[in-house]
């Protein structure tokens, strides 16, 4: 096998693909990654059999061949030559040349034969999404999920078609976030999945340009995700996720509206004094504005105050705060509700004026 | 004059007993076994005060002959085993000829009892050395044991009982243990009328799991079998993802018999090794079949050891049944993508190498065409974003660019940095400090937890109640200890047979997982038995929550969480600088130690 590639195209193939190569398996092979030559373009593997990512780049190849390779190794030999023509080629088993003008590096490789397989990416799309909404949703809902091993569904994230909206959600048993997403071209079965945190975190990270669409598809009991050049593949979590819906109380009779901005300075304000202690902050709402105060004992003790307008008898409730600034710092809009109920019944927070988000946190009773 | 004498016979039997009868739970145990050999089919145990008011065992049994009566409560008098050869292979429960006579010696006992085929049954009615009064009576089929009053004629062991509660959750877990050991059979335990148990027939061992764990929990259960020439093992045993703070989960049945065994236990933890934390034990339920030639039962008066041949085999075939059971399930539920990998590199399948996709699924080329659309189009790829982003700048500090930074004025630690993801690093004007954060975080939270009594700690609500299906000695423990949960910040409410619904946590454990924690404090409030006093209960109970709450070993801690727990730990006049479970939170090496390490002077 022979090909020439240009660094710039490859590096940042490596930088992609070692996201997802494992760097302390115990099976060697997991930490390499896997480069078919074909006509025209390298195909590049990487997996750690949690997520698995496949990329083609553009490469001059004079013959056919597959191999793998240690990535870091590879992505740091690269990296250190000058120039911007790379050639690759095997001219003895188990060995890669790496050549470029007078430089000469040989690695060894390990067969492909002994590399995982990729999924087969048969059909089944469930929706074309635009990069820069998915990457979006990710971000308002991923915090929301739990990091409690021993509940393994909570640590995902709910990925579900419901009629015409793609929903994403996400709790750890306090707090849930739920985005809704309206395309109008969806496959009009009904789908849940539960995909690992990690797998949207390293999404996330592909999406990041903004541009184009995503492409979303259900494998035998895999996921994909092809974005541009590159397919993501990762496990999904088994089991059922609980019914959220149930838990999203309807009509809450006491509403706030005020600048995210405001909250935000007054809860992390109140935050300073409350996470020296058990983080809770007591937010007292009446006519006209928001009361932020928190207490921690031999500490010190704090009072915000800003302007709302709000509808409903007085009451104060109190939070985790970190769930307060959790939602708060990952609006995009200018102003938001609090809607309330009891002291001791879930709250919600949106934005104003955008639908299809939803944030429910329940409050902590005070001793 | 001589000074070695007799002893006279209720004396004699005052001892004896002694080694046989501890305390009620001994007397259900004999009694329940005396029933399992008759052949019942369904047991019903009832007690008041703990057993010791009354233990009554009334069974569905084959029944005593009134002429045996008379034999039936002597020492030595049994109708299982008749000459030596039988103690060899002894097939029934019961063999040595002395529950009944223990029983009677220390307590009042009365028995009725009839034999299928005979019309009228007999009543026994004896205590202590008085003589037996024995007559006809009308009643059932099958054998009804009454015990009153045990110990009466011992005041020194009657004093060493303990409350009526631990009494009554003893015989409520041996009671429960038979159920699982013989899923066939109806048991059922009452006090005062109040039902305790009610197991009926189950059609497998999985079923009555059913009747005592819950549904929940048998879903954390797998099957383990294994057998040699002379035994055969099966069971069920927790996933490791379900496990307890304690032993007391584990039930060893070898030919129907509860035993302990030193060699199961050490069986059950190399297989979980790795699997557990340390601290951590498995559920399981354990059926062992051995020919009883094998097996000496008559080691231990209560029978709660028995000894076999082979006994270490038998050991390293039950730990190797577990072991391959537990990869199995583990390696399938983690590895998806080997799957299709092992498809090729099986041995003995013939491979011909991985193939490149088109040549190997023609059918996929045109989708990873589409999946490429814009690379074969010639656009390039996006760069990858490398910036570094708001979580990982709050990452710990690497080895390189030590800031050294300063902690709180008052405490004049510096913060180097965190080493081996276990410990703070730091140093002071006079020494190198090591801070093991679990430890740290343990104690402060431990005496923040201590401390906020009597007004009651936050409550973090909870969005997603958690069903909890608890064993039901285990629901009285948590009625009985409401006052000390709800104290804690645990928002519980009775939801159901053996079901509680937890609604709210102390704000301390956000993080955790609710139900593991709650099981835990389960098993603490089982363990520390109902005559501890409350705050004994109470830092027990925190020692767990500050466990569970503390960041773990192996938590990567940000510069901020480093600093906030190193003020917090140091700044706190008079703390103890160990951890509630008594190990070191800090190690200080001070300058004289240094150079004396570095042969300095």
């Amino acid at each position: 096998m022979k090909a020439k590639i240009e660094k710039s195209c490859l590096a940042s193939t490596l930088q992609a693909i070692m996201r997802a190569v494992s760097n302390r398996s115990t099976q060697p092979i997991l930490g390499n990654t896997l480069i078919e030559f074909e006509e025209g373009h390298l195909l590049f593997t990487g997996t750690d059999l949690e997520i698995g990512l496949k990329t083609a780049v553009k490469a001059q190849v004079e013959s056919n061949g597959s191999v793998t390779v240690p990535a870091k190794l590879l992505y740091e030999i690269i990296s250190n030559l000058p120039g911007e023509e790379i050639e690759l080629c095997q001219e003895k088993e188990h060995e890669l040349l790496v050549k470029q003008g007078k430089s000469k590096y040989s690695i060894r490789t390990l067969p492909a034969s002994e590399y995982p397989l990729f999924p087969e990416l048969e059909k089944g799309d469930i929706c074309e999404i635009p990069a820069a909404i998915l990457q979006q949703a990710i971000r308002q809902v991923i915090f929301a999920s739990s990091q409690d091993e021993t509940r393994p569904i909570l640590t995902g994230v709910l990925l579900e078609v419901e009629g015409n909206n793609i929903n994403l959600a996400a709790t750890d048993g306090h707090r849930l976030a739920l985005r809704s997403i309206s395309l109008p071209e969806l496959s009009q079965e009904q789908i849940a999945l539960i995909i690992p945190e990690r797998t949207f975190n390293e999404l996330s990270r592909l999406l990041s340009s903004g541009e184009g669409e995503v492409v979303i598809r259900v494998l035998s009991n895999q996921v994909a995700f092809i974005y541009n050049k590159i397919v993501l593949v990762s496990r999904i979590i088994e089991g059922k996720y609980p019914n959220y819906r149930q838990v999203i109380p309807g009509n809450l009779p006491s509403g706030t509206v005020a600048s995210r901005d405001e909250i935000t300075k007054a809860v992390k304000g109140a935050h300073i004094l409350a996470k020296e202690g058990s983080h809770v902050v007591k937010m007292s709402f009446s006519a006209e504005r928001i009361a932020v105060t928190a207490v921690t004992q031999d500490v010190g003790d704090v009072y915000e105050e800003i302007n709302a307008q709000y509808d409903g008898e007085d009451m104060d409730i109190a939070f985790n705060a970190r769930y307060l600034l959790d939602i708060l710092g990952n609006l995009d809009e200018e102003i938001v509700e609090i809607k309330t109920g009891t002291s001791l019944s879930p709250a919600i927070i949106r934005p104003v004026g955008k639908e299809g988000y939803t944030y429910v946190v329940m409050p902590v009773k005070m001793g | 004059m001589a000074v070695i004498k007799v002893l006279p016979h209720s004396l004699r039997e005052k001892i004896a007993a002694g080694e046989v009868i501890e305390r009620p739970v001994s007397v259900v145990k004999e009694l329940v076994e005396n029933s399992i050999d008759a052949g019942a089919g369904r047991i019903t145990v009832d007690i008041q005060e703990g057993g010791k008011r009354l233990i009554r065992v009334t069974d569905d049994g084959s029944g005593i002959y009134a002429v045996d009566m008379p034999l039936a409560a002597e020492r030595h008098a049994t109708s299982k085993i008749s000459e030596e050869a039988d103690l060899y292979a002894v097939s029934s429960l019961g063999f040595r000829g002395e529950a009944l006579a223990s029983i009677r010696a220390v307590s009042r006992l009365r028995i009725i009892s009839r034999r299928a085929d005979c019309d009228e049954g007999t009543e026994l009615l004896a205590q202590g050395d008085e003589p037996m009064e024995i007559r006809p009576i009308g009643c059932a089929p099958g054998t009804s044991i009454t015990v009153t009053d045990i110990f009466y004629n011992l005041p020194a062991r009657l004093k060493f009982l303990k409350t009526n509660i631990t009494e009554q959750r003893k015989i409520q877990e041996i009671m429960e243990r038979y159920a699982m050991a013989y899923p066939e059979k109806a048991f059922v335990l009452t006090t005062d009328g109040r039902e305790l148990l009610n197991a009926v027939p189950a059609a497998s061992a999985e079923d009555r799991l059913i009747d005592i764990y819950g549904r929940q929990a048998v879903d954390g259960f797998v099957e383990v079998t294994a057998e040699n020439d002379y035994v055969s093992i099966s069971g069920l045993v927790s996933r490791p993802g379900f496990s307890r703070s304690n032993r007391s989960d584990q039930t060893l049945i070898i030919n129907g018999r509860l035993v302990q065994s030193a060699v199961f236990r050490f069986a059950l933890d190399r297989a979980y090794r790795e699997l557990l934390p340390t601290g951590r034990y498995p559920l399981a339920l354990i059926r062992l079949q051995v020919d009883p030639s094998k097996l000496d039962v008559n080691v231990h008066p209560q029978k709660a050891e028995v000894r076999f041949v082979d006994e270490r085999d038998v050991g390293i075939l039950l730990e190797r049944a577990v072991r391959r059971t537990l990869l199995e399930r583990r390696l399938r539920t983690l590895n998806p993508f080997t799957e299709a990998r092992s498809e090729i590199s099986r041995p003995g399948t013939i491979t011909t190498g991985r193939k490149p996709y088109a040549v190997q699924a023609p059918v996929n080329m045109p989708l990873m065409e589409e999946a490429f659309t814009d690379f074969f189009s010639g656009k390039e790829m996006p760069a990858i974003k490398q910036d570094r982003t708001e979580a990982e700048a709050d990452m710990p500090m690497k080895g390189d660019g030590f800031s050294g930074l300063q902690v709180a004025a008052n405490t004049g630690v510096n913060i180097i940095g965190q080493a081996l993801q276990m410990y703070v690093v730091a140093y002071d004007d006079l020494s190198i400090i090591l801070i093991d954060q679990h430890a740290a975080h343990e104690r402060i939270l431990y005496d923040r937890l201590m401390q906020a009594d009597g007004g009651g700690s936050e409550v973090q609500v909870l969005l997603l109640p958690e069903t909890i299906e608890l064993r039901p000695a285990e629901v009285s423990i948590v009625g009985e200890r409401s006052d000390i949960l709800k104290r804690l910040g645990f928002t519980v409410e009775p939801f159901g047979k053996n079901t509680y619904r937890l609604t709210g946590v102390p704000m301390e454990l956000a993080e955790a997982s609710p139900a593991a924690v709650f099981r835990d404090i389960v098993s603490d409030l089982m363990e520390i038995g109902g005559s501890a006093r409350e705050e004994q209960i109470r830092a027990s109970l925190c020692r767990r929550i500050a466990c569970h709450a503390a960041v773990k070993a192996g938590d990567v801690l940000s510069e901020s969480e480093m600093k906030q727990l190193t003020v917090d730990l140091l700044t706190v006049p008079g703390r103890a600088m160990t951890c509630p479970h008594g190990r070191p939170v800090m190690i200080k090496m001070g300058q004289a130690e240094l150079l004396k390490a570095f042969y300095r002077s």
